[in-house]
């Protein structure tokens, strides 16, 4: 550990920053992998640190493997085809059912939000991130529901309440409710159905996992102030 | 609970202050996690412009709601896709993202007379908000790297991309294979700006441009050989001025639905609409009367209508006189035009051959002003068709030639010998509609004031599309009912011309040198089609390549061998998925090529069969023009946001790609390559500098973005920016308001008149220029070679090939639908919705009874080249017989991949090959979407079976 008994670090809320950099990795899991990822996913120092990094949260969360035997191009071939490219298809030819418009497991949360519009889930994200003073990166933007963007979102809300106050942690929790909660669960969801996922698989498990289990340790820390 | 007691922005031991912490930077290094430093880098998409450990009191939150329809901007922009509607739509944003868009209605009135002319728009445009924010959005380069179509890509970065790309592009063009290089995409008047971003580079390099027009089969190549002009048509708002309106297979209600309101409104306004489609169509159900002729029969039921004009005597004679070939004579022994040469008349013609002779009412032989002969070209003002005599309409004779007594009758008896042929019965007995309705309707049409005809793609996909063309345009010409508010054919299919011609011409070829090819031809062609047609087709096809009438690229070596072409760039088209003959193309075509680019924000079929994958900018992230010949406007594209992801503009793109072109090939040192047609040198090594010049004015770095290209149109043509005319219209204007074009330039045959809906023709009928044809008139008897060999040298009716695609006793047609533009919008959830959401043929009740079929089952259409699986969907309003199959479905929505073009073999017709006159062409050469073989695919036969069922 870099820390030491006197560093600052004491002063922070380490549950809550630990949490914090768990959505931080999950937010770079789900993004197109960066050779840095391949390394520390290959390598074992991936799943290592965020088995330790889950151990001082305090939450109860097995962590899957999270080691993979790909080389780098298939690693990102497998997450094209996973998350990345796609098309119509149909469940049912006979009804026309449509299955999905988009890859197998799409990435972003108004997918797995039927009875709510694109613009419904959409627009209530661009407010919370721009009430807290963010904004999308317009050199490379994505759709607000983007799960990268929800994660670096919770990543976000969790150091804030390890740093700033705790009063971001009615904020997480409402934002579990509202958008990641549903996003994470349809995520894994669609991942575990799938064939051939590798890493990814684990990441889905880990990220259902890690959002319920936040979520309802929020929700009982804060059952009287919601 | 213990709390960071550092002050905001000072470090502690590890480095790291709380700013930096709640942003994200060394966050898990601070726990000591070094195995995550991966994502310890801060955040990457959402970024922190306010202060991140400022007060963000959380109750605000839950009020966000109420700030759902605060915007902060609206921007103006359209829908590039190959769509006649033209629509100036609002787009608004907020917090750098499109929610919604709303149709912009403020475009100027410029005729009190007639209905309002906004809103314009339709549903697909509506609710293209959904493909900005879809995640079937290509969002990064992607290359292959499994097979073409299996869906393997890898992303790779715009430098690996280009770089791939470019080096394969130096090393055909040093191999002289720079014609073997292709960019193919359609409509220039959606988005020209994008049309020219690659057209620019292709013609930069050498390479081949493709047409579209002739391809999809909208070209009318009645026009052309009739009219000597690829298609003029008035606009939409000039439908509220005829007093008569037959729409002869347009589904205007379906296929123009920005414009649909003025055929309504004519109704109105007092005027008879009547309808001619095979099925009872959702527009004949909006007509005062509905014709039903067999498919394929309009030919026949156009003769017959002409027959009863002719018979009746309600022809304008005036008009036939002086517009049309009607009183030529023509030798009886060769069937050809007597010239004047032969008599001794037009001695003093630059080529009295090609001077063509009357006779007035004297009987006098007379030269027919305005013929070839005499003018300068096929366009020449400086002459007049005027007549100061008065020719006899039906002549017999004979005339003393150098040869000796020659015997002679006019076009005009020769053509009531042809129509006297179509008798009512035979009529009748042909098209199946009644002998005394389609009399009658021939009747009102004669003596309406002003009749027109709305002529669609119901009847242009036919093979003998050129003879449907020419009887129906007869009827227009026989009644005067041209150049006039409220007449004419009006041939709304595909978007043949745009408006600010010059300036789009200059900005996309700026060599000059245009290396183009009919794509019917080149792909047919390199599909194999010469080994897998009848042989009199493909000795035609041979002959008209080696005459070069028509050409085929890359052109034969001196050695005598033709290379394969080996590069294709696509862009704002689907052309693998709209290709006729797909079987073929897939197994013949596609494999000689090495490289297949494709632009696109979607992954449509094409894409997904490409080598290379580039994200393009959608329609609300780009700067560009939106044109149409439904109307009088130019608006503009605005980028209301960014592109999303990686995404780029098409200019931006092929400038980029250009630049590194430029780069590798002074890397490599590579020396200028002589073009062996042209009078010019390709040289790799300044490729970007001339690519972003102006060349008009040799501006150095001109046109670098895109908005300087658009301006650059508007700056350079007629329309917008009229010589001897202060007046200009601008980007900003546009911007501001949606502007009616100020003149129409050389290329429109009337002018743009305040006060009146743009009408066509008036240059000839009016002020008696001379049609831009052999004979300088409208030309009904075209005395080609291979038209008197084919008997076709005047409009008859003709059966269509047999058997294409085999012996089958159903007919099998692919209309334009309601939710899609093409293949457009065919993988949106809202349009898949308001249908069955899978692709699907509509049946007659009693042809899908006889075979077992139910309304909702899935069933194969098959034929000789293939089977799909689709939806059966009982059509009462359908003749029986036809199988109707909506097209453009993306490959990917059948499960076999196996689409609506699968069942369509490759074929065309050898009369649209040709050049006339034979020796130089003025009236018919091949010209990319003017003249070149259409590619039908209405003749074909098929059967239905519930899928499962024997294939033997």
């Amino acid at each position: 550990m870099a820390t030491t008994p006197t560093d600052p670090m004491d002063d922070i809320d380490e549950d809550a920053a630990a949490r914090g950099a768990v959505y931080a990795t999950l937010a770079k899991a789900f993004e197109y992998p960066e050779e840095s990822f391949h390394s520390a996913a290959a390598d074992g120092t991936l799943e290592a640190d965020l088995r330790a990094c889950l151990d001082r949260t305090g939450l109860n969360v097995a962590v899957p493997s999270l080691t993979t035997d790909d080389d780098y191009k298939t690693l990102a071939a497998r997450y094209n085809d996973i998350f990345e490219l796609g098309y119509s298809e149909y469940t049912d030819r006979t009804d026309g059912s449509l299955e999905a418009e988009g890859p197998p497991v799409p990435l972003y949360e108004s997918k797995y939000r039927p009875d709510h519009s694109w613009n419904d889930v959409n627009l209530d994200l661009s407010r919370a991130y721009s009430h807290y003073g963010l904004e999308i990166d317009q050199d490379e933007r994505d759709n607000h529901d983007a799960l990268t963007y929800e994660l670096e979102f919770a990543g976000y809300l969790a150091r804030r309440e390890a740093a700033v106050g705790e009063d971001a942690a009615i904020a997480r929790l409402d934002f579990h409710d509202r958008h990641l909660g549903h996003a994470a669960a349809g995520v894994a969801d669609r991942l575990a159905d799938e064939p051939g996922t590798d890493i990814y698989g684990g990441f889905g498990e880990l990220l259902e996992a890690f959002v319920r289990a936040d979520r309802n340790d929020l929700a009982d820390r804060l059952e009287d102030r919601r | 609970m213990s709390r960071n007691d550092l002050t905001d922005d000072e470090a502690d031991s590890a480095g790291i202050s709380r700013r930096d912490f709640v942003r994200g930077l060394g966050a898990a290094s601070l726990l000591g996690a070094t195995g995550l430093s991966f994502a310890d880098d801060g955040m990457d998409g959402l970024e922190a412009v306010d202060d991140p450990i400022g007060n963000y009191p959380y109750r605000d939150w839950e009020d966000l709601y109420r700030d759902e329809w605060d915007w902060d901007s609206v921007a103006r922009s359209t829908h590039s896709v190959n769509c006649t509607g033209s629509c100036s739509w609002n787009v608004y944003v907020k917090d750098g993202q499109v929610w919604r868009e709303e149709q912009a209605g403020d475009y100027p009135t410029f005729d009190e007379s007639l209905p309002d002319p906004n809103p314009r728009g339709c549903q697909k445009g509506a609710c293209y908000t959904d493909y900005v924010n879809a995640d079937q959005r290509v969002l990064h380069p992607l290359r292959r790297t499994g097979e073409r179509g299996e869906g393997q890509w890898e992303r790779i970065s715009w430098d690996e991309a280009l770089t791939e790309i470019a080096d394969h592009v130096i090393d055909e063009v040093q191999a002289g294979r720079y014609d073997a290089i292709s960019g193919f995409t359609p409509i220039p008047a959606m988005s020209p700006v994008s049309f020219a971003s690659g057209s620019r580079l292709v013609n930069l390099l050498g390479g081949v441009s493709h047409s579209f027009y002739d391809w999809y089969s909208d070209l009318p190549p009645g026009q052309p050989i009739t009219w000597g002009t690829q298609t003029d048509n008035a606009e939409s708002a000039d439908w509220h001025n005829s007093d008569y309106i037959i729409a002869w297979g347009s589904n205007i209600n379906v296929t123009r639905i920005p414009d649909a309101k003025y055929f309504l409104d004519a109704g109105y306004e007092g005027a008879k609409r009547v309808g001619v489609f095979t099925d009872y169509s959702q527009t004949a159900i909006h007509t005062d009367e509905w014709l039903s002729p067999h498919g394929g029969s309009d030919t026949a039921l156009a003769l017959g209508m002409a027959q009863t004009i002719v018979d009746e005597g309600l022809h304008d004679e005036a008009h036939l006189k002086e517009q049309t070939d009607m009183p030529l004579l023509v030798r009886e022994d060769t069937g050809k035009f007597l010239r004047a040469s032969e008599v001794g008349l037009a001695e003093d013609a630059d080529d009295p051959e090609k001077v063509f002779v009357m006779v007035d009412a004297d009987g006098n032989l007379r030269r027919a002003p305005g013929s070839l002969g005499e003018r300068d070209g096929q366009h020449d003002h400086s002459k007049s068709i005027e007549l100061d005599f008065d020719p006899q309409l039906s002549v017999e004779r004979s005339v003393d030639t150098d040869e000796g007594s020659v015997a002679v009758r006019s076009v005009w008896e020769n053509l009531t010998d042809e129509l006297s042929q179509y008798t009512p019965a035979v009529v009748h007995e042909e098209t199946g509609v009644g002998e005394n309705t389609y009399q009658r309707i021939a009747r009102e049409f004669a003596e309406a004031d002003a009749a027109k005809i709305i002529h669609g793609k119901g009847v242009n996909d036919w093979y003998h599309n050129d003879l449907g063309n020419r009887a129906i345009q007869l009827l227009v010409t026989l009644t005067g009912n041209l150049g006039d508010p409220g007449t004419g054919l009006d041939h709304y299919v595909g978007q043949e011309k745009i408006w600010s011609f010059h300036g789009w011409q200059v900005l996309s070829f700026p060599t000059g040198n245009v290396r183009g090819v009919p794509t019917t031809l080149w792909t047919y062609f390199h599909a194999g089609i010469l080994d897998n047609t009848d042989p009199d087709t493909a000795e035609k096809i041979r002959e008209s390549i080696d005459k070069g009438w028509m050409p085929v690229y890359p052109e034969e070596r001196d050695d005598g061998n033709r290379p394969d072409p080996s590069t294709m760039f696509v862009w704002r088209g689907n052309y693998f998925n709209q290709a006729k003959g797909n079987v073929a193309l897939e197994e013949q075509l596609w494999p000689k090529l090495d490289l297949v680019v494709d632009i696109n924000f979607r992954m449509d079929s094409t894409a997904m069969y490409s080598d290379i994958v580039l994200p393009a900018a959608s329609h609300y992230e780009k700067y560009d023009l939106s044109e149409t010949d439904m109307h009088t406007y130019v608006h503009p594209f605005t980028p209301a946001v960014e592109p999303l992801g990686e995404a780029k503009t098409d200019w931006e793109i092929f400038r980029l790609l250009a630049e590194k072109i430029q780069e590798r090939a002074q890397e490599r040192g590579v020396e200028p390559v002589e073009d062996r047609k042209f009078d010019r040198t390709i040289d790799l090594t300044t490729i970007y500098d001339d690519y972003v010049r102006d060349w008009e004015t040799g501006e150095e770095e001109g046109l670098v973005e895109d908005k300087a290209a658009a301006e650059f149109i508007l700056e350079h043509s007629e329309e917008t920016n009229p010589e001897g005319s202060d007046e200009q219209i601008t980007f900003d204007d546009i911007d501001e308001q949606p502007q009616r074009f100020l003149e129409a330039g050389d290329h429109w045959t009337s002018d743009i008149k305040d006060g009146e809906a743009y009408v066509p023709w008036q240059d000839y009928v009016h002020d008696k220029n001379p049609w831009p044809t052999f004979t300088g008139r409208q030309q009904y008897y075209i005395d080609h070679d291979w038209y008197l060999e084919l008997g076709e040298e005047l409009p008859t009716h003709k059966e269509g090939p047999e058997d294409t695609g085999g012996d089958y006793p159903l007919s099998y047609n692919t209309p334009h639908g309601r939710w899609s533009i093409h293949s457009t919008w065919r993988d949106s959830t809202k349009m898949l919705r308001l249908q069955r959401g899978e692709p699907v043929v509509y049946l007659n009740p009693e042809d899908a009874e006889e075979r077992g079929i139910e309304d909702g089952d899935t069933v194969e259409v098959y034929n000789d080249l293939g089977s799909v699986e689709v939806q059966a969907k009982i059509y009462p309003s359908s003749e029986p017989g036809t199988v109707r199959h909506f097209f453009s479905w993306e490959k990917f929505q059948y499960p076999d991949r196996d689409n609506f073009n699968t069942l369509v073999p490759m074929y065309m017709k050898p009369t649209q090959l040709v050049q006339y006159p034979e020796d130089t062409g003025e009236h018919l050469h091949f010209f990319p979407n003017y003249w070149g073989p259409t590619g039908v695919n209405s003749d074909v036969r098929v059967d239905i079976r519930p899928s499962g069922g024997d294939t033997e």
